[in-house]
């Protein structure tokens, strides 16, 4: 199989080609990852995910083997998780013994997975929504600025956020 | 006034504050009157938070995604202020760590120039593992040559002699395997075998291994116990140890050498890789 029937069957779901790609993941995964807390499964899933919005994006430009992009979006994929695991030890020594806010430990609990959550999502959107949403929400500039940085208009850069939201609650779902 | 959809592309700006006075106004007043759009403010405010902390981890000057593979591969990063950042930031010194551990041994760096010629890259260095092997062969036979030329005089005290035995690992696979026969003839004047085996790197730091002999007609001999591991590059490892030639027993014939790594307790669940080199020993 090319590299280019190797993305069209895997996009089609054949079996074969996806069986392909998740043995190139697990090349990168084999070792013993387990030990930082990272699941094989969950960057299968992630990476799969990722790959499967890239190629629908025709975001691999066939720069270097197939089977490299693969590893390497794996590689990210890893480090993502390994950065936002750092992340929830960070906060969680800045919580304390008694977080704050609320009495219900497992309330607290959850909302700490939500967030860890909603991380691993920003990890597997397009780059150019994340983008998007860092200069609505971080900068905090109007739609009309960011229209005009885009040349479009206003309507558009409306959409493409509230899309951008309508695809990351497809991933969300995958989650589940 | 506007329909749902219309407010609902509004929401994101609702949150971060940037709505004019008319705008924000409508907006608050349809999500006290429209429960739906509670979900939606919800999401954002996720959203927010997710992105803030995205933002603060760029502006910690932490290594991005490729600069940490590249560091990783081995490829010296040229940026200064990289390395500066890796002098003191733990983080992402493990995250390269961890990155590092997902190679193979044998894995080629991979630039972006040079992805097409990664066959031939793993085909070469196969080739010259082999070169290596029958380098210290012949390496091996010229210092038996030396060594029997060598006449001490019967007064003097007779140093002990050894014969250099180079193994290496030329197999692309890791963990128990073998490699090709390489010869060792000993003449009556050799003490033992000053034996150098070359084994894959290991990420596990202070990695430590035991060998073990096993001769032709398998009596299995215990040559070290805690053998330290001398680390040559990313890739390749050696120990070093003598056998003197008593273990031997003067059998000719093929001998096998058990090389397995010694386990830190602090790794508690890791299987330690063996490694099996054969070798042949003529006695003249």
């Amino acid at each position: 199989m090319t590299d280019n029937e190797l993305i069209t069957r895997f996009l089609e779901g054949d079996n074969e080609a996806y069986h392909v790609i998740v043995t190139w993941i697990k090349d990168v995964t084999r070792t013993h990852l387990w030990k930082h807390n990272i699941f094989q499964e969950d960057i299968i899933s992630d990476t799969t995910l990722k790959l499967l919005m890239n190629f629908r994006n025709n975001c691999f430009e066939y720069k270097s083997t197939l089977k490299t992009y693969v590893q390497r979006i794996a590689r990210f994929t890893i480090i993502d998780s390994v950065r936002m695991q750092q992340y929830q030890l960070l906060s969680l020594e800045a919580a304390g013994v008694d977080p704050p806010g609320t009495n219900n430990p497992a309330e607290f609990a959850e909302e700490r997975e939500q967030e860890m959550l909603f991380k691993r999502l920003l990890s597997l959107m397009d780059e150019k929504c994340v983008e998007l949403w860092r200069m609505t929400l971080e900068e905090r500039r109007h739609y009309k600025d960011i229209a005009m940085q885009f040349k479009v208009s206003e309507g558009t850069i409306k959409s493409r956020v509230f899309r951008c939201k309508e695809e990351a609650i497809k991933i969300w779902n995958s989650f589940s | 006034m506007m329909d749902i959809i219309e407010i609902k592309k509004l929401i994101p700006f609702y949150i971060a504050g940037t709505l004019d006075a008319e705008e924000y106004q409508e907006v608050e007043d349809a999500i006290q009157n429209f429960s739906e759009l509670q979900t939606e403010v919800e999401f954002w405010k996720r959203a927010l938070k997710a992105i803030h902390w995205q933002t603060l981890q760029q502006s910690a000057g932490h290594l991005t995604r490729e600069q940490i593979v590249q560091s990783a591969e081995g490829n010296r990063l040229q940026d200064f202020s990289v390395e500066n950042h890796l002098q003191t930031c733990t983080q992402c010194r493990e995250v390269i760590e961890i990155i590092r551990s997902t190679y193979s041994p044998i894995e080629t760096k991979q630039t972006g120039s040079d992805e097409k010629s990664l066959s031939f890259q793993s085909s070469f260095h196969m080739r010259m593992r082999y070169v290596y092997a029958t380098a210290a062969i012949f390496l091996v036979a010229f210092l038996s040559i030396l060594l029997m030329e060598r006449e001490k005089p019967e007064t003097q005290e007779q140093k002990p002699v050894y014969a250099q035995l180079v193994l290496s690992y030329n197999h692309s696979i890791r963990s128990a395997t073998k490699i090709d026969t390489t010869v060792l003839t000993l003449n009556p004047s050799i003490s033992g075998i000053n034996l150098t085996v070359y084994v894959p790197h290991s990420t596990i730091s202070s990695l430590r291994y035991s060998l073990t002999l096993r001769s032709p007609s398998n009596i299995l001999t215990p040559i070290a116990e805690q053998a330290e591991a001398n680390r040559v590059d990313d890739k390749i490892d050696y120990v070093q140890t003598n056998v003197m030639k008593d273990l031997l027993r003067n059998e000719d014939g093929v001998y096998h050498l058990i090389v397995k790594e010694m386990i830190p307790p602090s790794y508690d669940g890791i299987f330690p890789e063996t490694y099996e080199y054969l070798f042949l020993i003529e006695f003249q």
